[in-house]
């Protein structure tokens, strides 16, 4: 892998030469990455005609700034309207709602926008310069690692829910149990599907998304006449540039947070299969662990935003590591590249590094560019798109139930994932009206398949050993660290009783 | 639940998550009664885990109710009659609207639901509640179906347009 200035600058002039198509292509892929059930894969699909018709170094310039633009576009929904785009962005709804709610949306968006720059931007550099090293961890992260990485994601469940921990478990456990809905990963057998051949692939996750988030807030949100509280109506109505530029100042203010939670999406998403919701989910659990406030947490605090955006963005650039590095796609998205880049001629693994090294650099530099082109665009939008919050809930509500039916409908074509989603939205309404974590429930139906089919690859290539979860190097490393985790708050909270009862007595 | 009267927990409309979570692993757990372990281990160590917390639960409250530090209180949900109205139409015509796609198409059951509930809900005028869910209702038929390609169903609108302009 000869990496050369040469080549660097050679590949930064050609994505300035095509700033126009980065421009159109971020403008397009932060669009489609706001609305639920459209996702870049879906995207570039539709555009194959274009990318298969233009050199493949302009089709790598479009199809990667799209792609990066999508993972920043799913955070603006997340905080405005408390609906993610994606899977990526549902972390995000943590607290970057409640500080919409408060007034603070055009802050918290671009919290998202310089986190999500940052987190993508500092993974993209590192992926040029580490590539060969980075790329090995493909290699070490197999069905044992990523059961440990998975447990990572699901004690959030525990976090989240700490105001109400039994209700929240209930939550979590129903949603690792409708996680485990459809065909079993060993045998094909159908498992709870009440007969439904639309169940037999898993419940989908965009109607379970767009039902608890969607449906069920803007039931919700029916309650008032606007989203916003009263005084955050008023710093709303008020706010001018000076809000966009005190969200750029908080968000430098944490810019080693924006590094190490990038550097945790980029580790993540460089494992074949591991998503961005995953990468999120650990990085808002861990920056919730390491906190001095983690109490905070969930009531709209910049670090409950810039965590899972820079994660979010950070697993992008991982992504596409294993794509180019050993020809395996790490993401749907990936595997379009795949085709695209395979009907070009062009050889993938580390052939391509030798062959074309332009090319696979050239990736990461499209990268770099797309993400500073995209802070530029996307910064003086916020004061504008953060007003949305200001239109009155009985015209916002239908709206938002209206639009986000179609990205129910859009990735399947089911009429059945309409009438599911409804269903969704009313338990979610139920959820929430009655003190059970949503995002809890979430948590589960996510990383309940993918901890169930790496748990089975596991005992089937072992043998149904159990002992093979604690069999690897790699693995065992990581299960310390996660039984650190987990160790780490009550130990900070008995030091700190221990602390208050010394000054009580004393 | 989270409303308290003088320090008391109201218990009633919170059992509806449990009832639902204790019926849909009991139909889980007799759906994969027949098959191998592989099949069901992940599915009985959750429903069963799940069992748990709901027993748990059901003897808080228990406890609580004797103890009197709980209350049965089922009104959270329905809070208010005209909050109800509202929150059940909305509910309503989003079902009605779904229920008609498959002979009105995306653009009409679009306009329908927002005219009506722009209407109903928002007290706007007729011509205002037409001029704005049509623009809506449009600028999604452009997005979706045209630009996005999504396959909902085709309604006379969408006929029309596509043999008005061929796309």
């Amino acid at each position: 892998m000869n990496l050369s200035f040469q080549i660097l600058s050679d590949q930064f002039l050609l994505n300035f030469s095509y700033l126009w198509l980065i421009v159109i292509a971020t403008t397009i892929g932060i669009i489609i990455g706001a609305m639920p059930g459209f996702g870049s894969a879906n995207t570039i699909i539709m555009l194959l005609p274009f990318t298969l018709a233009v050199d493949v170094d302009v089709a790598m310039i479009f199809m990667v700034s799209l792609f990066v633009a999508s993972h920043m576009g799913g955070g603006i929904t997340s905080i405005l309207l408390n609906i993610p785009g994606n899977g990526g962005s549902a972390a995000t709804c943590l607290d970057g709602y409640p500080m919409a709610r408060k007034g603070l949306g055009q802050q918290a968006l671009v919290l998202s926008f310089v986190a999500s720059t940052v987190g993508g931007m500092v993974t993209a550099l590192l992926s040029i310069f580490l590539l060969p090293y980075i790329a090995r961890l493909a290699f070490y992260m197999h069905s044992v690692e990523m059961v440990v990485i998975l447990l990572f994601g699901i004690t959030l469940i525990a976090s989240v829910a700490s105001d109400n921990m039994l209700k929240g478990l209930i939550a979590g456990f129903l949603g690792l149990l409708i996680g485990a809905i459809g065909a079993d990963h060993i045998y094909s057998t159908p498992r709870g599907t009440f007969g439904f051949i639309e169940l037999y692939d898993g419940v989908p996750l965009i109607a379970v998304l767009i039902g608890v988030f969607a449906i069920s807030e803007a039931l919700i949100m029916m309650e008032n006449s606007s989203v916003l509280s009263d005084a955050g109506r008023q710093m709303m109505k008020q706010a001018g540039w000076k809000e966009t530029w005190e969200g750029v100042v908080m968000s430098f203010q944490r810019t080693w947070h924006m590094i190490w939670t990038g550097i945790i999406g980029l580790i993540i998403g460089i494992v074949p299969g591991a998503g961005a919701s995953i990468a999120a989910f650990v990085a808002y659990q861990q920056s919730r662990l390491y906190s001095k406030t983690p109490e905070k947490y969930g009531t709209g605090i910049p670090e409950g935003v810039i965590a899972p955006e820079s994660a979010n963005n950070g697993c992008a650039s991982g992504d596409l590591i294993p794509l180019l590095v050993i020809g395996v796609p790490g993401g749907t998205t990936a595997a379009v590249m795949l085709i695209v880049m395979t009907y070009h001629g062009v050889q993938l693994g580390p052939r391509l590094f030798i062959q074309n090294p332009g090319l696979g650099y050239g990736v990461f530099i499209t990268m770099l560019v797309a993400y500073a082109v995209m802070l530029f665009t996307t910064l003086p939008l916020t004061k504008y798109v953060s007003k949305l919050v200001l239109i009155p809930t009985p015209v916002l509500a239908p709206i938002i139930i209206a639009f986000t039916l179609v990205g129910a409908f859009a990735p399947r074509g089911y009429m059945f994932d309409l009438w599911l989603t409804l269903i969704f939205g009313a338990i979610g309404y139920v959820c929430r009206k009655t003190g059970f974590n949503v995002v809890a429930l979430l948590i589960g139906v996510i990383l309940g398949p993918m901890l169930e089919a790496n748990v089975m690859r596991a005992l089937r290539i072992s043998g149904n050993d159990p002992w093979v979860f604690v069999s690897s190097p790699v693995g065992n490393v990581l299960w310390v660290a996660l039984a650190v985790s987990l160790a780490i708050p009550s130990i900070v909270q008995w030091r700190r009783n221990r602390a208050a009862s010394r000054a009580a007595t004393a | 639940m989270n409303d308290d009267r003088n320090g008391k927990v109201a218990t009633g409309a919170d059992w509806i998550i449990p009832i639902l979570g204790a019926g849909f692993a009991t139909y889980y757990l007799i759906s994969i009664k027949d098959l191998d372990w592989e099949a069901k281990v992940s599915g009985v160590f959750c429903a069963v885990v799940l069992f748990l917390l709901i027993g748990i639960f059901a003897l808080r409250t228990v406890l609580g109710l004797l103890r009197g530090t709980h209350y049965i209180e089922l009104r959270s949900l329905y809070e208010s009659h005209k909050l109800a109205l509202i929150r059940g139409s909305l509910f309503a015509l989003t079902v009605a609207s779904v229920a008609i796609i498959p002979w009105a198409g995306f653009t009409l059951s679009t306009f329908g639901f927002l005219f009506a509930c722009f209407v109903w809900l928002q007290g706007m005028s007729a011509r205002n509640a037409a001029i704005t869910a049509g623009a809506l209702a449009f600028a999604g038929y452009v997005l979706f179906i045209l630009i996005l390609r999504t396959s909902f169903p085709q309604g006379p609108f969408e006929r029309l347009a596509s043999a008005l302009i061929g796309l």
